[in-house]
């Protein structure tokens, strides 16, 4: 694999131009306290919001694309704030064991990282695949620490409707965030 | 080697190390310990944001059945009042009872009372659609709640606190894979330990030649855990005999429903056990028996 480590790291995730006049309710705002603080609203959302308005049965989250939103379009130190904080929220959220999140949210940061200079995020397809990918391995991670844990009893046909529910829904959530960023990036000479 | 290829290769070897890490630690969730504190601060952060969201959306709920959706509400009320005389005439029996109750118990020499302080504390929300099944819950450790301590409902046991921040506990609760009970059979005595197995069944495994029955009551043992004796836990709902001829899989079903739990009593007992494990072998008992150098250099110094 070729990869040119001298390409520049984007100016499009610090220019003022892309911090101005926007939806605000968005990834890498341009200020650290609000990008945290809207990563804790949307664990709260996720965990508390959707439960109550589904009866938690739907298992909605709003928390992957935001994340791999964020890891496409920020600087790395954002980028790792927010893997740190989302996984933590996720974590100490429900009864799973510790690092799972993290550690799922991880390995999805450094693919994200490696390949985010590669991929022309002008188009919608690489925004899809990722999305669709990410979303798709946290729940198979899930899967995996259930089928460690106990027997696959639990994985039957509603929890893997479930599951595409999700994922669907990560997507769909993903791309209505993700547009403003397609708009914005015009060029393939400075790919993020 | 330039900055750039140095970032390449610690991310490749982090894609790898990390599940390693992970799979080789003890599955538990966050609850004790410094980083776990910094964790559940967190969640005390986001505290206000769900408790807004539970107020208003619980408020507008009962705005709802009081004020606007009343149809019914008149038969309802019929019910009710048949209902309220019959219980009246059963109360007067049950008084007579309990008196008589109470004697016989101080004539046979039983002196176990539940005479533990309680807490009791509205439900702010639980995840249903994961597999990892806890609850959130309205007091903490404000309200003297610690980790261990039994949650319990009218109907019977729910659950273990397993974590604790200023204003909100997290309940393990009994369907959840991590959970595990001593409990016995009321009608014969036969002690067993129950783990959680699915979103709304428990599993005891015990020997082939106990006898169990569908639709046997299982009561927490008292023996071990912080659990007193002789709460209900469940009813046995499916015996199944494993192919090594020597033990079955019994499957049972909680008596508290799990996605209808709404509010919880906490009863602030501890551990006895643990309380004199921690007593003999300090605070940190639990860390030093996973990690024994950590012992060794404690003592080398």
């Amino acid at each position: 694999m070729n990869i040119n480590f001298e390409m520049e790291t984007p100016s499009f995730s610090t220019s003022d131009d892309h911090r101005r006049g926007w939806w605000p309710i968005r990834p890498n705002t341009g200020f650290y306290w609000a990008d945290m603080l809207w990563l804790v609203v949307i664990g709260t959302i996720d965990n508390h919001v959707f439960p109550s308005l589904t009866g938690g049965i739907l298992p909605f989250s709003l928390l992957t694309p935001w994340l791999v939103l964020t890891f496409v379009v920020a600087p790395a130190p954002l980028s790792v704030s927010a893997l740190l904080l989302g996984s933590l929220i996720q974590e100490t959220n429900a009864g799973c064991p510790r690092g799972m999140y993290l550690t799922a949210y991880w390995i999805i940061f450094a693919i994200i990282m490696l390949s985010r200079k590669l991929l022309s995020w002008r188009h919608a397809v690489p925004w899809i695949v990722t999305f669709f990918i990410s979303s798709f391995f946290i729940s198979n991670f899930e899967s995996l620490i259930i089928l460690l844990r106990q027997d696959g009893a639990q994985l039957d046909f509603f929890y893997f409707a479930k599951q595409l529910l999700r994922v669907s829904f990560s997507v769909i959530v993903g791309m209505a965030l993700a547009y403003p960023w397609m708009l914005r990036f015009k060029g393939e000479t400075t790919p993020p | 080697m330039d900055l750039n290829r140095l970032r390449f290769w610690v991310l490749i070897s982090g894609i790898f190390a990390a599940p390693l890490l992970f799979f080789s630690t003890q599955f538990s969730p966050w609850s004790e310990g410094p980083v776990s504190r910094a964790a559940i601060l967190i969640q005390d952060i986001s505290y206000p944001f769900a408790w807004v969201w539970h107020e208003s959306s619980t408020g507008l709920d009962n705005a709802w059945e009081r004020y606007i959706n009343l149809s019914g509400k008149s038969h309802e009320n019929t019910l009710l009042q048949a209902e309220n005389l019959k219980l009246k005439s059963s109360q007067l029996n049950y008084d007579e009872l309990l008196i008589e109750l109470n004697r016989l118990r101080s004539l046979a020499g039983f002196t176990q009372v539940m005479t533990d302080k309680i807490v009791a504390a509205e439900v702010i929300t639980g995840q249903k659609a994961l597999p990892f099944r806890t609850i959130r819950v309205s007091k903490g450790s404000d309200a003297g709640v610690k980790i261990g301590m039994p949650a319990i409902a009218s109907a019977g046991a729910i659950g273990r606190v397993i974590r604790v921040g200023v204003y909100f506990s997290d309940i393990q609760l009994l369907v959840d894979f991590d959970s595990n009970i001593d409990v016995f059979v009321q009608r014969n005595r036969i002690r067993g330990v129950l783990g959680g197995y699915s979103n709304e069944s428990c599993r005891l495994k015990l020997q082939r030649s106990s006898e169990v029955r569908i639709g046997d009551t299982l009561a927490t043992s008292g023996i071990v855990g912080s659990f007193p004796k002789g709460i209900p836990v469940g009813k046995i709902v499916r015996i199944s005999f494993e192919s090594d001829d020597v033990s079955q899989l019994i499957t049972v079903a909680p008596w508290v429903e799990p996605h209808l739990i709404e509010e919880v009593i906490i009863l602030l007992r501890e551990d006895p056990e643990l309380g004199r494990i921690a007593e003999a072998g300090g605070a940190d008992w639990f860390d030093k028996s996973l990690n024994p150098t950590l012992n060794e250099k404690r003592t080398t110094k």
